[in-house]
């Protein structure tokens, strides 16, 4: 069974009197010990899906359809009481910028056994702190650097320090939105090492959330490709590698440069990513689709199953293969 | 085409023993070496790309190339010119034959200026338009050539009624609209959009092309890199330790922190190997700057005498050169499968 099974999950803003409808009827399942990578540029509604994921939407947002069920239980509907015993505990967060969100002032050590001490009442403040210092080594922190304050840490240490506390409440789910995007290349590689590494050794669940598709090839099972707020394709990496479907599939990997391609040989997409107060009608991506026909000025394209791994929702596709819902 | 590395042709700037350190603190006296006695030349009407990490000091280099940063000694000509001995009045017509593109778009512009006003603005600083008819000819002519088209209509916009891309493309048009002769484009594509960004990144090669500059661009990300450049020069701490052409640096990199580097890149195929580990630490856990070769206490080749000896930039190959004492006893397996080619 999915540990954590999305189902037409639609979340909208409101501001200045209007509704932004930032994910529209997105649906998708995290099997239990995979990695999915939810790949999307900006306005395509991948943070705003992790946030609604965690409980963490700003006050004018709200999941207004559909559902997050998280090891059976459902997920929209919780009060903030409710998400505190959900979140840093069985669904563990890391974001790009865990490396600002520490406290200047306090030793590293101390703040990743803060939420142990929170979250585990029966466990002495000695207890807590053992849990930490075995959870930075783990992280890959020697011991000597346990007591430091963040300031004395690199990007990379702040980083693997952030991991250290999202593992904290021993995580079922790991929700890690850009986790390595701020990073330099060579830490980079090596925190995605670690997330593998920590991947396996403790049977994590993690969900990526990246704009970065080499981070995806790297590291995930399985892909979601958001495009303006809904998910366009799905599949494996190897479906979405080596056979993508949807045009925007296609062009967004034909727009990266690809060493086994050849200089030059890659492609912008044409036009920009809409803006989800204005959406296009129909497919939206038909205003930059080499492929665009009628049809996909007006009508919404349904999903098509290829296989069963891989859907996409492409009106190119509505005859040969089946719609899906 | 640009003579490539070594070539006859005179480097149209030419780098040598350049210096470029800031006082840390008065009391203690420390100073940070930014860019620490680097030689480099860039040939007229080649792409060179700077490539480092954070902190590795590319961003003050081409700054003291543009004469944006104070320069603490060595030089910096351009084409027969040392800036650094120009007077004051001479050095503002010098500052024109060299212009730049900044990473944000979303930054570098007053919100309340049309983009007519935007792109004009150095014209009208550099008194080179007679009449308002030759303004709007010369700002339609660049909005036209950087892909805003039609011009009449961007010119009328303002920057937030554009995406992204599109901000960036009236920042090469404010800057191309003086016909510089040296572009520098520092991470002009790193906020932008995967979908946008190779447009913007063949618009750079384009304009390049037509109107004969040499485009020097910075970036920290070797794939970029290697899209658009004819040679790379790759910094670290304040050196550059390699340099050759695109597939050389690449293809071949024969310094250990240029093949960290390239190792690192994570690549867009699934059934690519996972990269080796190797490196050690981080650029920001360097204290200081180390003794001997400024990558010693991360490589995984490091001998004793590393840390004793600064290696200079020697030749490995033609036009191609790499700092480290090892360059004649390591093979470097090569980090990538590449499909050569030539860019643009």
């Amino acid at each position: 069974m999915a540990l954590l099974s999305i189902s037409s999950l639609t979340v909208e803003y409101q501001r200045a009197g209007r509704t932004i409808r930032a994910v529209d009827d997105v649906s998708f399942e995290i099997e239990t010990g995979t990695v999915v990578g939810l790949v999307g540029e900006s306005g395509s509604g991948k943070s705003t899906l992790a946030l609604s994921l965690m409980g963490l939407l700003p006050r004018n947002g709200a999941v207004t359809g559909g559902s997050i069920l998280f090891d059976g239980a459902e997920m929209t509907g919780l009060d903030e009481p409710e998400w505190r015993t959900v979140r840093g505990r069985r669904m563990g967060m890391v974001f790009q910028g865990a490396m600002n969100s520490m406290n200047p002032v306090r030793r590293v050590i101390d703040q990743v056994a803060e939420p142990i001490l929170t979250h585990e009442t029966d466990m002495t403040k000695a207890d807590a702190a053992d849990r930490a210092g075995e959870l930075l080594s783990l992280v890959g922190i020697p011991a000597d650097r346990h007591p430091a304050y963040p300031y004395e840490y690199s990007g990379g240490m702040r980083q693997r320090a952030g991991i250290a506390m999202a593992l904290s409440g021993r995580p079922a789910v790991l929700i890690a939105d850009e986790p390595v995007t701020a990073l330099d290349v060579i830490v980079q590689a090596r925190i995605l090492q670690l997330l593998e590494d920590l991947q396996e050794a403790l049977d994590l669940t993690i969900l990526f959330i990246t704009h970065d598709l080499g981070v995806v090839a790297r590291l995930c099972d399985r892909v979601v490709v958001l495009y303006a707020a809904r998910s366009v394709e799905e599949g494996t990496v190897e479906d979405i590698y080596d056979r993508p479907k949807h045009p925007y599939t296609r062009a967004l990997l034909e727009s990266v440069p690809n060493f086994s391609r050849g200089r030059g040989k890659s492609h912008g997409i044409p036009g920009a990513p809409p803006s989800l107060m204005d959406p296009p009608a129909g497919c939206r991506f038909h205003p930059r689709c080499p492929r665009a026909m009628d049809i996909c000025t007006s009508v919404s394209p349904a999903r098509s199953r290829f296989t069963a791994t891989q859907t996409a929702a492409c009106h190119l596709y509505e005859e040969e293969a089946g719609g899906d819902g | 085409m640009a003579e490539r590395g070594g070539g006859p042709a005179a480097p149209f700037v030419a780098v040598r023993g350049l210096n470029v350190h800031f006082r840390r603190s008065r009391k203690a006296g420390e100073s940070v070496r930014a860019v620490d006695g680097v030689d480099l030349d860039i040939f007229t009407g080649e792409t060179l790309c700077l490539v480092g990490e954070s902190g590795s000091g590319k961003t003050t280099l081409v700054r003291a190339i543009g004469h944006l940063a104070p320069i603490t000694s060595g030089s910096v000509r351009l084409g027969d010119v040392d800036a650094a001995q120009l007077p004051r009045k001479e050095l503002r017509s010098m500052r024109r034959r060299v212009q730049y593109v900044f990473q944000d778009p979303f930054e570098s512009f007053d919100r309340r200026q049309s983009i007519f006003s935007i792109v004009s603005q150095p014209l009208r600083v550099h008194k080179l338009a007679s009449s308002r008819a030759e303004l709007e000819s010369k700002v339609y002519e660049a909005l036209e050539e950087c892909g805003l088209d039609p011009p009449g209509e961007f010119a009328k916009l303002y920057p937030h009624q554009l995406s992204g891309g599109q901000r960036q493309r009236v920042s090469i048009a404010a800057a191309v609209v003086l016909r510089p002769e040296l572009l520098i484009a520092d991470e002009p594509v790193s906020m932008l959009d995967v979908s946008v960004r190779s447009d913007i990144l063949s618009l750079f090669v384009r304009l390049k092309e037509s109107h004969r500059m040499t485009l020097l661009f910075v970036t920290h990300d070797l794939s970029v890199a290697w899209e658009i450049a004819d040679r790379i020069a790759v910094m670290y701490l304040g050196k550059v330790v390699e340099e050759g052409t695109a597939d050389q640096v690449i293809g071949r990199p024969a310094n250990p922190y240029t093949h960290a580097l390239v190792t690192a890149i994570p690549v867009p195929d699934p059934h690519a190997a996972a990269p080796p580990p190797g490196v050690k630490g981080d650029i920001g856990d360097i204290v200081g700057i180390p003794a001997g070769c400024r990558f010693h206490p991360r490589c995984p080749y490091a001998l004793d005498r590393c840390s004793q000896t600064a290696p200079p930039l020697a030749e490995v190959g033609e036009g191609h050169r790499s700092a480290c004492i090892r360059n004649e006893e390591l093979e470097l397996a090569p980090p990538h499968r590449l499909v050569a080619g030539t860019a643009g």
